[in-house]
């Protein structure tokens, strides 16, 4: 059995000498759900118990882990809340099945096997001398003073412990003991690569990423050619994602200006931002926290802009005539939001159900995900309606078909909700989840 | 008699039920607030949450179409006061084959409740628009941070108010008669405390990659 002890920041340097340790479900103060979530993830990989340890610096980190070490007579795993949720839950599997010896894993979790403790323990000891000492752990980068990490403080002990934990495992391997990297590219590390579902990380994809008779037909070939051009010049997801809403943001303002061509110019870079943001999601995303994170700004900064295109529209109405734009803009905005949230949820409940419509017609399939007006088919609605007849109809139709979306949708899971759940495939597992997933 | 212990193991029989932790998503996603969870306690999730929610947004809904322009103070909170209803099922594992419904529901309540009052009261509409913008946006983060088990601490839930306390704050803003400065300092207070919950919290996750 092992323990693991969980280098946490402390919310500040009083309660870290006050409550030096915790365990996962404390109801204390601090950074609790961020240690529950990563205490449950190390419980359900097979350690038998889990210690944080709230660490002002990176000093007070490198010395729960000398304590720890030699007061343990088990198996201990080192490891920050970063590093857990970077290491795919396969890889955390195969670290804790080998407590011969110590191992690290790609994401930089380290086990300590019980005969090597009382080396890691002096390792550590002379790291956090060294750290006290004010010479910082070894490997420290230089941060930049104007950033979030400079200003917020858990961010910044956070990074410290992150360094000081490969601090150590540089001084562990540099101090004779036996050190097994373990390279195991566990089904999550796969992250948004395309392909089947694997792992939670895909297994939702973000709501409003959904597949249409617009995203299949016209979207898809151009956003190939965008993600292999862009994998090409080795830009990563997440640039293009702040690209599609530099493009979005900018057709706002000029759906903001309200004039024929102002409409127009905002149109053609609405619909350039589409294959850009499809093309971030072909390309691969690196490891699981990487994964986390790039779903994350790509759901945001697709939220984002697609406000500020409302937003846009509705100035452009407003400034010709006084009327109800920003009423339809708010309703619009609402029913996204809405349907956004009722698809995820459902995506997140539904046990896994065959699909309904059968492959052989994949046009049918589209079109009817099309019905449910997804971020393509909005997009090209804009681009259509805004130049042809002005922003009061393109948000007219927004918030109509909206409301038709939003009752076909709920409709149609209330049906399926009727009928019983058959066995599924376990090989169709990617379409019968992405059913419910618009 | 039903005690903690048995609310949990059903929490946990729902969770397995689902193979995995979808019905712990709902419930994050409902973004309950300190004053929904008080409510929630009193029947100890024994109340299915699902026509609390729908009871709750149909008399919010009809008071909003129905115009609160007309109504005189205090009733101006009846649809929060309304919507409170939906508190009662916050306890509730939310496991039942349509509880996926709630959070949209919940969610809806809270944006109609919110523009019904706005355009009431004749609040400038671009802060309505700010203020429902940056929920919507709070209300999808925490979809992301819950799937990776990173949801926002206790603390920053407080504060955000939840949904309850939002409406009901801002009915409160328009009793006394500040509506608009009200909107525009409530939209700015969460768009910075979500803003930078969510932001410190999503750079220390990606903080994990870096070590290669």
């Amino acid at each position: 059995m092992t323990v693991a002890l969980l280098l946490a920041a402390a919310p500040d340097r009083l309660s870290a000498m006050t409550q030096p340790y915790r365990q996962p479900g404390d109801r204390l103060a601090g950074d609790s759900a961020m240690i529950d979530g990563m205490g449950r993830r190390l419980l359900d990989a097979g350690v038998r118990r889990v210690e944080a340890a709230m660490c002002a610096d990176a000093a007070d980190g490198l010395r729960a882990v000398a304590d720890t070490a030699r007061r343990s007579a088990e198996p201990v795993l080192v490891c920050t809340a970063a590093r857990v949720l970077a290491t795919p839950r396969a890889a955390l599997a195969a670290l804790l099945a080998r407590p011969g010896s110590a191992a690290i894993t790609t994401s930089g979790t380290l086990l300590v096997a019980a005969q090597d403790l009382p080396a890691v323990a002096g390792v550590a000891e002379a790291l956090a001398e060294q750290a006290a000492a004010g010479g910082g752990p070894r490997n420290s980068r230089p941060r930049h003073h104007l950033s979030v990490r400079g200003i917020n403080r858990k961010m910044r002990v956070n990074a410290e412990l992150n360094d000081a934990a490969a601090a150590l495992i540089e001084g562990v391997a540099g101090s004779g003991v036996k050190l097994t990297s373990l390279n195991v590219r566990g089904a999550e590390s796969i992250g948004r690569a395309p392909g089947p579902a694997a792992g939670r990380a895909v297994r939702q994809p973000r709501p409003g990423q959904e597949d249409g008779l617009v995203a299949a037909l016209a979207v898809a070939p151009l956003a190939g050619r965008i993600a292999r051009w862009a994998g090409g010049r080795g830009l990563a997801p997440n640039t293009l994602a702040l690209t599609a809403l530099a493009l979005t943001g900018c057709a706002a303002g000029w759906f903001a200006a309200g004039s024929r061509s102002g409409l127009i110019a905002g149109a053609v870079l609405l619909c350039a931002a589409l294959p850009v943001r499809q093309a971030l999601g072909l390309l691969a995303a690196g490891g699981l926290a990487a994964a986390a994170f790039g779903g994350w700004l790509d759901a945001m900064t697709a939220a984002v802009g697609e406000y500020a295109v409302y937003a846009g529209l509705a100035v452009g109405w407003s400034s010709a005539r006084p009327s109800q734009a920003w009423e339809l803009a708010i309703a619009a905005m609402i029913l996204l939001a809405v349907r956004q949230m009722a698809d995820a949820c459902y995506a997140s409940a539904a046990p896994a159900r065959q699909e309904m419509r059968g492959p052989r017609y994949p046009v049918l399939r589209l079109a009817g995900q099309s019905v449910t007006l997804p971020a393509a088919e909005r997009t090209l609605l804009i681009a259509v309606t805004a130049p042809v007849w002005g922003p009061r109809v393109a948000l007219i139709v927004l918030v109509g078909w909206g409301v038709v979306a939003l009752g076909y949708s709920v409709a149609e899971r209330a049906v399926i909700g009727r009928v019983p759940a058959t066995v599924s495939d376990a090989g169709d597992g990617d379409r019968t989840v992405r059913s419910g997933a618009r | 008699m039903t005690t903690a212990g048995d609310a949990f193991d059903r929490q946990r029989a729902g969770r397995s039920a689902r193979d995995g932790q979808g019905a712990g998503d709902i419930v994050a996603c409902r973004d309950d607030g300190p004053l929904a969870r008080q409510i929630g306690r009193v029947v100890q999730g024994q109340l299915p949450p699902l026509l609390p929610a729908v009871a709750g947004l149909t008399v919010t809904g009809v008071l909003a179409a129905l115009g609160l322009r007309n109504l005189p103070g205090v009733l101006l909170l009846t649809p929060a006061v309304a919507m409170l209803l939906a508190a009662l099922g916050a306890d509730h594992p939310h496991d039942g084959r349509g509880d996926w419904l709630v959070p949209a529901l919940l969610q809806a309540g809270e944006y109609v409740y919110l523009a019904a009052l706005a355009f009431a009261l004749r609040v400038p509409a671009p802060a309505t628009f700010a203020l429902i913008a940056v929920i919507a946006l709070h209300h999808m983060d925490l979809l992301y941070r819950h799937r990776y088990g990173v949801s926002p601490g206790p603390k920053v839930a407080a504060a955000g108010l939840g949904w309850e306390g939002r409406m009901l704050a801002a009915g409160i803003g328009g009793m006394l008669g500040i509506e608009t400065a009200f909107y525009i300092a409530l939209a700015g207070y969460l768009g910075l405390l979500f803003g930078w919950d969510s932001l410190t919290c999503w750079l220390a996750v990606r903080d994990g990659e870096d070590l290669r």
